[in-house]
């Protein structure tokens, strides 16, 4: 356990002395607040709007935004290593493998979940301060910001799993880059036209939301968008809540699995790999 | 320069320092590596049962051709690569059996200079030294970088550090643990005259103070220089381990140059059938064996020729002419 808290440590100082966890949060933070006071602008107001439709606003902004810095994260975060040099010799220590996929991961997590945290928080906290916000909301807020941080380590894991993949960056970023495409774009237009294809006549609505759970993404926005009863009103998704077959313990299991399923690959490929 | 503390006792080497250190610093017995077939890659030997004994408190060469497998056997003792038969020991410790022990007990210095440029060298010192399960009680940071020469260096970036200083700073990371076994992969591979003098009088002190050190070098003139025993290694074969004095006698071989006064056009008969030959008009050469050859009658029948002589110079046979001979004659047996 020392090695994996050693190794998940030096990746949160670098993360500090490199600058990533400052620009992240800084990032997170400007989009939250600027959601959270122009969100209200296609409506003909601007101005603090009530939270449920930040977390609207601010959900559909993290299913492209935090699979792609986690990516971004991780995806050389082996093979990086592996070119480098480093690799070697921190496999030399006397650490096994699936320690340093762990420690890591663990780094890359406190990093991600950090700036998401600050950044999200800092537009909690205005409005809070405002007055936009009941417990509901809050709580809704709360686990928007919770089940990001879920989703952005479904997405490391991911990026590891690509990162102890392959031998060099270049197609590392790549396969990264795939993985965003089809999880974050391309699945959601592939269900539509099957759905649009089928006309109900296969796939049944117990099919449907077992499909959405092959897709990290779709959870994430299940979770948040039509979790909550007063969120899905302003989502529009108040009918698909209606209809849903998992609850909200039922959907975070979901991202669990998607979160230890890769990284468990992860570590059991790099532990097999011939370096 | 005050040499390094003498390699403590870690949760490796403890066992053993009950009941006494270990004769053989490594030993391997009958190591074999074979990668197997991928794609288009045949399946390779890579060593073929390699018989080693390192002396403790030796300063060990490992020499052989690009290729030979002299990494395959160090990545093999670091744990990164997994022997296809035999055993491997590290200060009495079975790789197999305790591969984590073993690991503890060796510290590895590569010969690229990976270091994190966003890391002080005394924040790289205090990771390593956590990776090893060292108590912070027992960390010699400020020793260790101080006797490397770092320690002015200690909390600037290691971007900032020259060629020199992150040679030293791979050396002293190797040294966080107190390793008793110590390899130097390449270590003065592409450094400056007064750099190669300095880690040599390093690799010395440590030496000195207890540490068994396995170097591995291109730099035959290096391993003659530094190493009390050298083993040689060619297409995955050990063909050569002994000490490094008994190594250079193997080849009874060494070379006369004589100056002569007054130039020659050609080589009298009578040097002509002793063997010797005209290297420039005013130069004659002769080869001849130490042991076998006696030198009085060859600067007898020079002056009998009536060339007088203006100076004499010897060549000894270095450790490279010894390489070059045991890995050519293996290349023909292979």
């Amino acid at each position: 356990m020392n090695a994996i808290l050693v190794i998940g440590g030096a990746e949160i100082r670098a993360a500090l002395r490199n600058r990533w966890i400052i620009a992240a949060t800084l990032l997170m933070a400007a989009l939250a607040l600027t959601l959270a006071f122009l969100g209200s602008a296609p409506t003909g107001t601007v101005g603090a709007g009530p939270l449920e439709v930040t977390v609207v606003s601010l959900s559909s902004l993290t299913i492209f935004l935090v699979p792609l810095i986690a990516l971004l994260l991780s995806y050389d975060a082996i093979v990086g290593e592996a070119e480098r040099g480093t690799l070697l010799l921190l496999l030399a220590y006397p650490v096994a493998r699936w320690q340093v996929v762990a420690g890591k991961f663990l780094g890359h997590v406190v990093v991600l979940g950090l700036a998401t945290t600050l950044g999200y928080g800092a537009a909690g906290v205005v409005l809070g301060a405002i007055g936009a916000a009941d417990a509901e909301s809050a709580l809704a807020f709360a686990g928007m910001v919770g089940s990001s941080v879920l989703l952005g380590a479904a997405f490391l894991a991911l990026g590891y799993l690509v990162s102890v993949s392959v031998r060099d960056r270049g197609m590392a970023g790549g396969l990264a880059i795939g993985v965003w495409l089809v999880l974050v774009l391309l699945y959601d237009m592939a269900l539509l036209g099957l759905l649009v294809a089928d006309q109900g006549r296969t796939i049944t609505e117990a099919a449907f939301n077992r499909l959405l759970l092959l897709d990290p993404a779709d959870i994430y926005r299940l979770f948040n968008l039509a979790g909550f009863a007063k969120v899905s009103l302003f989502s529009g998704m108040a009918g698909l809540a209606e209809q849903a077959q998992f609850g909200r313990a039922a959907l975070l299991a979901a991202l669990g699995v998607w979160i230890a399923a890769p990284l468990t690959l992860a570590a059991i490929l790099l532990s097999r790999k011939q370096l | 320069m005050t040499p390094l503390a003498q390699p403590r006792p870690t949760a490796a080497t403890a066992p053993l320092a009950a009941t006494g250190l270990p004769d053989q610093a490594v030993a391997l017995r009958g190591l074999t590596k074979v990668y197997r077939s991928s794609g288009r890659m045949k399946a390779k030997t890579a060593l073929d049962g390699i018989d080693l004994a390192i002396p403790r408190g030796a300063i060990f060469g490992l020499l052989g051709p690009n290729g030979a497998g002299k990494s395959t056997l160090i990545n093999i003792l670091a744990g990164l690569v997994l022997k296809t038969a035999g055993r491997a020991e590290i200060w009495g410790i079975d790789i197999d059996a305790d591969p984590r022990q073993a690991r503890a007990a060796i510290g590895v210095v590569p010969q690229e200079l990976n270091v994190d440029a966003f890391f002080t060298p005394r924040e790289m010192m205090e990771l390593q030294a956590g990776l090893y399960g060292v108590p912070r009680a027992e960390r010699r940071t400020d020793e260790i970088l101080e006797r490397l020469g770092l320690a002015d260096k200690a909390d600037a970036y290691a971007r900032t550090l020259s060629g020199g200083m992150r040679r030293r700073l791979m050396v002293a990371k190797a040294m966080v643990h107190s390793p008793p076994v110590l390899v130097l992969d390449e270590p003065t591979a592409g450094v400056d005259v007064e750099l190669r003098q300095q880690l040599w009088a390093q690799v010395r002190a440590m030496n000195a103070a207890g540490t068994t050190i396995l170097l591995t070098t291109h730099y035959l003139d290096e391993a003659e220089e530094l190493c009390d025993r050298i083993a040689i290694i060619d297409h995955g074969r050990l063909i050569a381990c002994d000490t490094t004095a008994a190594l250079l006698r193997q080849v009874d071989d060494k070379t006369l140059s004589v100056a002569l006064v007054e130039p020659v056009a050609a080589l009298p008969p009578a040097l002509s059938a002793l063997g010797l030959t005209l290297e420039a008009p005013g130069r004659l050469l002769y080869r001849y064996g130490p042991s076998r050859t006696r030198l009085d009658p060859v600067l007898a029948a020079i002056r009998a020729a009536g060339l007088t002589i203006r100076d004499l110079t010897t060549k000894e046979t270095d450790l490279e002419e010894v390489f070059l001979r045991l890995t050519r004659a293996e290349g023909k047996v292979a």
